[in-house]
């Protein structure tokens, strides 16, 4: 099993470096990086604040590292559906949870990776320009390590439904925070007049209950939203902070292992031929 | 060893109706068999084998294959290789990283030796570190042979058309090697469209069309059921009887054919016109006449069916 689990993040590693796709993209956010130092960047870097330089350098090379991390699960499935070569794995001794959890874990190794050499490149900064080191820079890192690998295994698990085209437009509105303004509205809606029609009311009611029942369902992406863009600004960590992104943590953990049983489950409901 | 009962496997289309691909499906391969599936094209037989396999879930009926139902990723899949049809591979990795892959989920773990030495027999040495989508087709046919011969713990092969794209040597070498495991009690499910190729190394054959088995035999009993033709070369003569199907006329010799019942009236004819006769010998049916005969029969009767009912 252990050995298996290794076969498998190595082929994953592999796909990884080798995608066409997962290249083109970190082709395009190095060119992106690229122009926005020489164009946006240079000037503030040698006038404004050392600390603000860290701070945007590290937030940006954070903000990549999402997009690479959260493209990795759908660009995989993608091109093994599209190749349809998961028959080979599967007419071998190896399940599919032993598959998707190799995946997973392909992901994580990827995600802290990027996200420690974020936290790398901040620490080197503080040395370099001799700015006092602030804690937030491994709470940021760390936050955002567990934001990606949410998003990217939940996009995993919708691109194993339905088609991954039809699972990065589902992820647009199946996010905490366009059902929460969902629910807002419609919560608001009925609480607006009395005077609805029977089926006027009646359609409202339903899509209170389905925007409730999906906002409860959906993974939370950003937890303690208002305490953690405060230390996202400030960088200075409070203790209880710390709690909140050790539940944080925690909470990633578990939500990562029911989405890869609930990809398994997929998996094994998709046609592999 | 391998065993299918009323099998029903049917499935949607993208915005189309549903599929039967196969309905009452039925067949039983024993161990040491070379067992050979044929089927003009869409017969179901690709259809058949992810279905044997576990691959695909049969809407009715029951699938056995060492007395146990497959699912994609089965402990039993360790005694079992399998060839696919088209070359769906991990085209990202080398020749070498997929074979190692492949070998690492049969839990081997084999030595660069042993790779080599595979690689070598196929032909693939000198390819071992290109990436698999740049490999010619046929080279993709042979990295799927190497895997299959990885599986030392092999009982069962599945091979789907596993001579697609194959040069002639290769294919020779192939079916030796095919023949040697088989020697050593390995089963082998073969599906093909090369006749020939099945006719020689099958010992057993089932005959499939529009998803269902129409004649499962030994191969040597099918070949002796449409054995019931002469072919005969004589002297040329006027009033051929009808009963000769003549095949080729010459200024020297008349050629054709004469059912077994109609053998000697034929030599009375002779006799009495005292034509000389240079050849008589029992016509050699070959796999690709039974075949030919068997599904075109089954559509002309359902043809006839269909044209009766309506």
């Amino acid at each position: 099993m252990k050995r298996k689990i290794l076969s498998n993040i190595k082929a994953d590693l592999i796909f990884f470096s080798r995608n066409g796709w997962l290249i083109g993209i970190v082709a395009v956010l190095v060119l992106h990086a690229l122009l926005s130092f020489i164009f946006g960047g240079l000037i503030p870097l040698y006038h404004a604040n050392r600390f603000e330089n860290i701070q945007n350098i590290v937030g940006s090379i954070n903000n990549y590292g999402f997009i690479i991390v959260v493209a990795l699960g759908i660009v995989t499935i993608f091109s093994h559906s599209t190749q349809r070569c998961l028959k080979m794995v599967f007419t071998k001794p190896c399940l599919p949870d032993v598959w998707i959890f190799s995946l997973f874990l392909s992901i994580a190794i990827v995600a802290i990776l990027i996200f420690f050499l974020s936290f790398l490149t901040g620490s080197l900064l503080f040395v370099i320009w001799k700015v006092p080191y602030q804690p937030g820079l491994i709470f940021v890192c760390i936050k955002e390590c567990c934001e990606a690998m949410i998003m990217s295994f939940f996009l995993l698990l919708l691109s194993l439904i339905v088609h991954p085209l039809i699972a990065v437009f589902l992820i647009t509105v199946l996010n905490e925070s366009s059902l929460y303004y969902i629910c807002l509205s419609v919560r608001a809606a009925l609480e607006s007049t009395s005077t609805f029609s029977f089926w006027h009311a009646f359609w409202l009611n339903i899509s209170k209950s389905v925007s409730e029942i999906l906002y409860r369902t959906v993974p939370i992406i950003n937890p303690y939203a208002e305490k953690f863009n405060e230390v996202v600004k400030s960088w200075l960590v409070l203790s209880e902070d710390w709690a909140h992104l050790t539940v944080y943590v925690l909470y990633t953990m578990v939500a990562s292992w029911l989405m890869a049983i609930f990809s398994t489950e997929a998996l094994k409901k998709k046609r592999l031929i | 060893m391998i065993e299918a009962k009323n099998v029903y496997v049917s499935y949607n289309r993208t915005f189309r109706r549903r599929v039967t691909a196969l309905s009452d499906f039925n067949l039983t391969v024993k161990p040491g068999d070379i067992f050979g599936l044929l089927g003009p094209n869409g017969a179901g037989k690709s259809t058949a084998i992810y279905t044997l396999l576990g691959l695909l879930k049969p809407d009715y009926g029951t699938v056995r294959v060492m007395g146990e139902h497959l699912y994609p990723g089965s402990s039993l899949f360790q005694f079992i290789s399998y060839l696919p049809e088209e070359a769906h591979y991990h085209l990202y990795l080398t020749v070498e990283e997929a074979i190692n892959y492949y070998a690492e989920l049969y839990g081997y773990h084999p030595s660069s030796k042993q790779i080599k030495q595979l690689l070598e027999t196929f032909g693939l040495d000198e390819f071992r570190q290109l990436k698999l989508s740049h490999c010619s087709k046929g080279m993709k046919q042979k990295v799927g042979l190497v895997q299959i011969f990885l599986n030392h713990n092999a009982k069962i092969m599945f091979l789907d058309e596993p001579t697609r794209g194959l040069d002639p040597l290769t294919t020779v070498q192939f079916r030796d090697m095919l023949l040697e495991k088989n020697k050593n009690g390995v089963t082998i499910f073969l599906n093909s469209h090369i006749l020939s190729e099945v006719e020689m190394i099958c010992n057993r054959v089932a005959i499939m069309d529009r998803g269902h088995v129409i004649i499962e035999d030994e191969l040597k009993s099918l070949l002796s059921r449409k054995q019931n033709q002469y072919e005969v070369e004589f002297e040329p003569c006027t009033d051929i009887p009808g009963y000769v199907f003549v095949t080729a006329k010459t200024d020297s010799s008349v050629k054709g054919l004469i059912d077994s019942e109609r053998l000697y009236d034929f030599f009375d004819f002779l006799k009495q016109r005292k034509v000389k006769l240079y050849i008589c010998a029992l016509k050699k049916t070959t796999l690709e006449h039974v075949f030919t005969s068997i599904v075109k029969g089954t559509s002309n009767e359902k043809k006839d069916s269909f044209e009766h009912q309506s």
